[in-house]
């Protein structure tokens, strides 16, 4: 069976640093997923640019799948060294996890990886071997349900140095507080927060390093199907509505005339409210076994503006049904639309902005979008 | 005394032409007047050309104003 790799990471500066000096970068692949973490010399601007220099570096050369040897050795050619310390550049550790559980990791100056089996920390069989005078770690292993990976900048390992402790946490204390915390069954966001809060609270608020860690798993995918506008063929009513009943998985309704459709066809009540959570997005509705039901058009532009924020796929919080939609959206790995082409004439006479006002388009864009996050996602007309 | 079912469409075009408007209107009366009204909310009342829409015991009417509901249900 195939999973899905879920993947988080977070950083912290330097005390006073406004910069940080590890850097992250993760590639989703059709096959897997690829996470590079780079701990750059130093700290602020410097570091940061290091950092960033060799993770880009390593995830263009893999992207391009380069053997191995000449990634390591381009990113040995191309970064400087110090020339008061005459060491390094930065460290790098790669991490490319299949879908189907195999991993491959990587590990060049970094700190080792922490494998958990069944919540204990578990030794990974290093092979090493030198590329241009650098010793370079691999490891070929195999990553279960259940298993946990993190890979973590020597920030972590070194927390509590001028702060609660001389030596700083180590190796071991990072492993015995993972273990501690997959105990607890959190979630993977929330494992890899308490952690970076664990070191904050050693380095007494104050880190004395940056310091970064990813924490990758995997899960069974999360599938969701939705269904929108009426169908061209009203022959297809019932059709389409079965689909979404023996979908697997989530289920969503956009549109008010299709909700009354799938309610006839399948024989479930529709139940409207008069919540208006926000004044521009009509309220929800209510169908048994539907995870979600809102009206359509405008719901789904305005889930498609939450989607496009800049900068991040952030959650968005609210309880207006595109808050909701893009949340289920966001959380969902495989998505199936199933989309009715008939024209709402009524539609046509609204004063809507024209691209606004096509279903179909922007269905489009909410798929382009959705695919531009890493989603799977398949179209169905009708 | 008999209850007046008041069903405001919250369709699409509904909702852009003012149902939440409808719905506060009926919401803001006295509390008596209230007492007898069953307010609820419908999808698309297949009147999108004549927006907003309410169906009041049965029939609809639309387009209607805040100001012409109240007077009809009270
Ligand atoms: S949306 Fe109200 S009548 Fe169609």
């Amino acid at each position: 069976m195939n999973f899905v790799v879920e993947d988080v990471y977070q950083s912290m500066s330097r005390y006073g640093e406004e910069l940080c000096g590890d850097h992250v970068e993760v590639l989703k692949k059709e096959d897997g997923t690829i996470l590079v973490l780079s701990d750059g010399l130093g700290s602020g601007v410097k570091a940061n640019i290091l950092a960033t220099l060799t993770t880009k570096i390593a995830i263009g050369l893999i992207e391009k799948n380069l053997p191995l040897e000449e990634i390591i050795e381009t990113i040995i050619e191309t970064l400087p060294i110090c020339e008061v310390r005459e060491i390094a550049y930065s460290t790098l550790a790669v991490l490319k996890i299949y879908n189907d559980g195999r991993a491959y990791l990587i590990e060049l100056d970094s700190p080792p990886a922490f494998f958990l089996k069944q919540g204990k920390v578990q030794p990974l069989y290093m092979k090493e071997r030198r590329i241009k005078g650098k010793l370079i770690k691999e490891a070929h292993f195999k990553l279960e349900l259940g298993d946990y990976i993190f890979l973590t900048s020597d920030g972590i390992i070194h927390a509590g140095i001028g702060g609660l402790m001389d030596f700083g946490l180590g190796w071991d204390g990072v492993a015995n507080h993972l273990e501690e915390l997959a105990a607890e069954g959190l979630s993977l966001n929330r494992m890899v927060e308490k952690m970076i809060k664990i070191c904050e609270a050693y380095y007494l608020m104050e880190p004395g390093d940056d310091f970064t860690i990813i924490g990758a798993r995997l899960r069974k995918p999360r599938y969701l199907t939705i269904m929108t506008g009426p169908p061209i063929n009203p022959s297809d009513d019932f059709i389409m509505s079965r689909r979404l009943l023996e979908a697997r998985g989530k289920k969503v309704i956009c549109g008010g005339t299709t909700a009354q459709i799938f309610a006839r066809e399948t024989g479930c009540e529709l139940e409207c409210t008069f919540n208006y959570v926000d004044p521009d997005v009509p309220p929800i509705s209510f169908i048994e076994g539907v995870d979600l039901v809102t009206e359509g058009l405008l719901t789904l532009n305005r889930t498609l503006e939450y989607l496009q924020r800049p900068g991040d796929s952030e959650m968005p919080l609210g309880k207006d049904g595109a808050s909701l939609l893009a949340r289920e959206l966001l959380e969902s790995d495989e998505i199936h639309f199933l989309v009715g082409r008939a024209v709402n004439e009524a539609h046509q006479n609204l004063d809507l902005p024209v691209n606004l006002g096509i279903r179909t388009q922007v269905i489009k864009r909410l798929v382009n979008t959705l695919k531009g996050l890493n989603k799977k996602v398949k179209i169905e007309w009708f | 005394m008999k209850k007046h079912l008041v069903e405001v469409c919250i369709g699409t075009s509904c909702h852009l032409m003012g149902a939440q408007d409808l719905i506060r209107a009926v919401q803001g009366l006295p509390g008596e007047k209230l007492n007898s009204i069953q307010l609820k909310t419908v999808p698309c009342l297949k009147s999108c050309d004549k927006s907003p829409a309410v169906r009041i015991n049965g029939q609809i009417f639309a387009p209607i104003t805040p100001e012409e509901l109240i007077k009809k249900i009270t």
